[in-house]
């Protein structure tokens, strides 16, 4: 037992309470700044000090600005195109391993990078890609920017593709050609329309990952090649007006609609998985 | 056959978009540490220590030590805060309304990092709108220095990171069993002995993964030091990429890049190897692995 006696009350009650102002404070902490964005994106004033009056003219004043829409075609084409390659080589990289890996395939070597990728800080691809690519000498741009997106985005791709496709029964499969069908109609027919909710959500969740990343593409974009957060980085260095207060709370809300879709999509509740796969989760669980 | 090339169709790819894309450019970035300062962004080819020789000089140390009291900062508030705030949530909050909480916990990571940066950004600032109040209450006459110096770093830094402290020590806390709690009251425990000798050591999987992530991320963190450090180069991330997109002598960033990690490592290896004498068991491979895990998945 502690030998220095009975604690001071006003220690004790700091401790008391301590979880529960911390609790409070926590959530307060993380609401005010995006609550403060938002509120002063909506007032007509370009003063912080006080409401100006609910407008949305710095919204419109957005889709008039010639080098923001220019980011967003920017971004939109590599976080497109990022995102479906990574969904692509996931898709084909998980199949190859749940499907057609038997014991002995498994070294696990190539999981073992993908984890290493999601764990690096992005700061060391934004830099090793850049002398890499200037080593190699490809340009920066549009390239270098979707071949690196790609790279960040696999293993979210792969996280959530593997997660889907590993509670499909491969007794599907079998079932559908023990009763005539080839492997690759048991497939299309079967596997795929299974896993295609899968396929949207990572589509989805790795699109709004490219979207807002940031670090990679400071290093790695070129003249012309821009993304949006980019150029919000440098409209932002003038000092924050509500124009960028608008702008923030839009690329507040893109991402949430994007992932809370892959959500809905991912955790619909599955009608025909299979009475196979049905037994294999009540098991599981 | 034709199964082991499709299984090599599927898994080529991935392979080599990892060897040409991840494992190369790191080899590369080792290699250039080594190779002499060309200008432009060159680098040929005598084979040099002078890189290395210049990151480690004291200037170079000083910032890196400076990157590693802030976010040994950061970790420290996350710790107290975020082990209270898990706890209250895992114990005190009714099961039903503890999974509302972990959304809104996890909510803002699914936003724009920037965006949020940026509202701290704004928050603070000279005509913010915590100055911009302040100053029309009549309470000060001249906006405070909320922004660009240490503290907004702080901030920003621990505003990103505390969920990650706070998921996984939830993890851990809302599996403890209350009967321990309730054994150490029966048997006098005071408030602050129920913490540090129960509380706290049982959640140590949790807190010590949390820590670990904290401490990464926001050593690694460049962006939110330069945004809300006003491009200073307070600190070492932002120090390297002043290097490398500015400065454009690669050879040294490389070599300030490789000094800063391996001193990163050697700061977590020596406190892991502490920690470990205090909480051996929470330090087992399989636990932190799994409590990192349960981490990163609902982050």
């Amino acid at each position: 037992m502690d030998s220095k006696g009975p604690r001071p009350a006003a220690a004790d009650k700091i401790i008391r309470h301590l979880p529960q102002v911390s609790f409070i404070l926590t959530f307060a902490f993380l609401y005010i700044p995006i609550g403060a964005i938002i509120l002063f994106s909506l007032s007509d004033s370009r003063l912080f000090g006080q409401w100006g009056g609910l407008t949305f003219k710095w919204y419109k004043k957005l889709f008039e600005n010639v080098l923001i829409l220019e980011s967003l075609k920017v971004s939109l084409i590599v976080a497109g195109a990022s995102a479906l390659l990574s969904t692509l080589l996931g898709t084909l990289f998980t199949f190859a391993r749940e499907r057609l890996s038997g014991r002995k395939h498994r070294s696990g070597l190539l999981e073992i990078g993908l984890i290493a990728v999601l764990l690096s800080p992005e700061i060391i691809f934004g830099v090793s890609l850049l002398i890499f690519f200037g080593f190699l000498n490809i340009a920066l741009g549009f390239t270098a920017l979707i071949l690196a997106h790609t790279l960040t985005n696999l293993p979210l791709a792969w996280l959530i593709i593997s997660a889907r496709l590993k509670s499909i029964a491969k007794e599907l499969e079998e079932a559908a050609m023990d009763l005539g069908a080839s492997y690759s109609m048991a497939l299309r027919k079967i596997t795929l329309p299974l896993l295609a909710p899968a396929m949207l959500a990572s589509a989805l969740v790795t699109f709004s990952y490219s979207f807002d990343c940031f670090v990679v593409s400071f290093f790695l974009a070129g003249p012309g090649t821009t993304t949006l957060p980019l150029r919000t980085y440098s409209l932002l260095r003038g000092g924050p007006t509500p124009e960028i207060n608008a702008l923030s709370t839009l690329l507040f809300v893109l991402p949430l609609i994007l992932v809370g879709t892959a959500a809905i999509t991912l955790f619909k509740p599955q009608k025909n998985m299979g009475r196979a796969a049905h037994a294999q989760d009540q098991a599981a669980r | 056959m034709r199964a082991a090339t499709l299984r090599h169709l599927g898994t080529l790819p991935v392979a080599l978009f990892l060897a040409l894309f991840f494992a190369a450019p790191l080899a590369n970035l080792l290699a250039y540490s080594f190779l002499t300062y060309k200008g432009l962004a060159g680098a040929s080819w005598p084979l040099t220590m002078a890189n290395i020789l210049q990151a480690l000089q004291l200037k170079h140390g000083l910032t890196f030590l400076k990157s590693l009291a802030l976010s040994g900062g950061v970790t420290l508030a996350c710790f107290i805060l975020g082990l209270s705030s898990a706890f209250h949530l895992a114990k005190k909050i009714p099961k039903k309304r503890q999974y509302f909480f972990l959304f809104l916990l996890t909510l803002p990571f699914w936003t724009s990092s920037l965006s949020r940066l940026y509202g701290w950004y704004f928050l603070l600032g000279a005509h913010g709108p915590i100055n911009s109040l302040l100053m029309q209450v009549g309470l000060i006459h001249e906006p405070l220095p909320l922004l660009f110096n240490t503290g907004a770093c702080f901030v920003g830094l621990l505003y990103n990171n505390l969920p990650y402290m706070i998921l996984p020590v939830y993890g851990v806390l809302s599996r403890m069993d209350n009967d321990l709690l309730e054994a150490a009251q029966d048997l006098f425990a005071g408030k602050w002995q129920l913490w540090r000798h129960v509380i706290i050591p049982l959640a140590a999987p949790g807190w010590i993964a949390g820590g670990l992530l904290v401490l990464i991320a926001s050593l690694t963190d460049f962006i939110t030091i330069e945004v809300l450090s006003g491009a200073k180069h307070l600190f070492a991330a932002s120090l390297i990429q002043n290097q490398f997109l500015i400065v454009r002598n690669w050879p040294l960033g490389s070599a300030l890049t490789l000094a800063f990690f391996l001193m990163s490592l050697a700061v977590l290896g020596l406190g892991l190897g502490l920690l470990s004498k205090k909480f051996p068991y929470a330090l087992r491979r399989e636990r932190l692995l799994s409590e990192l895990g349960e981490g990163l998945a609902h982050g």
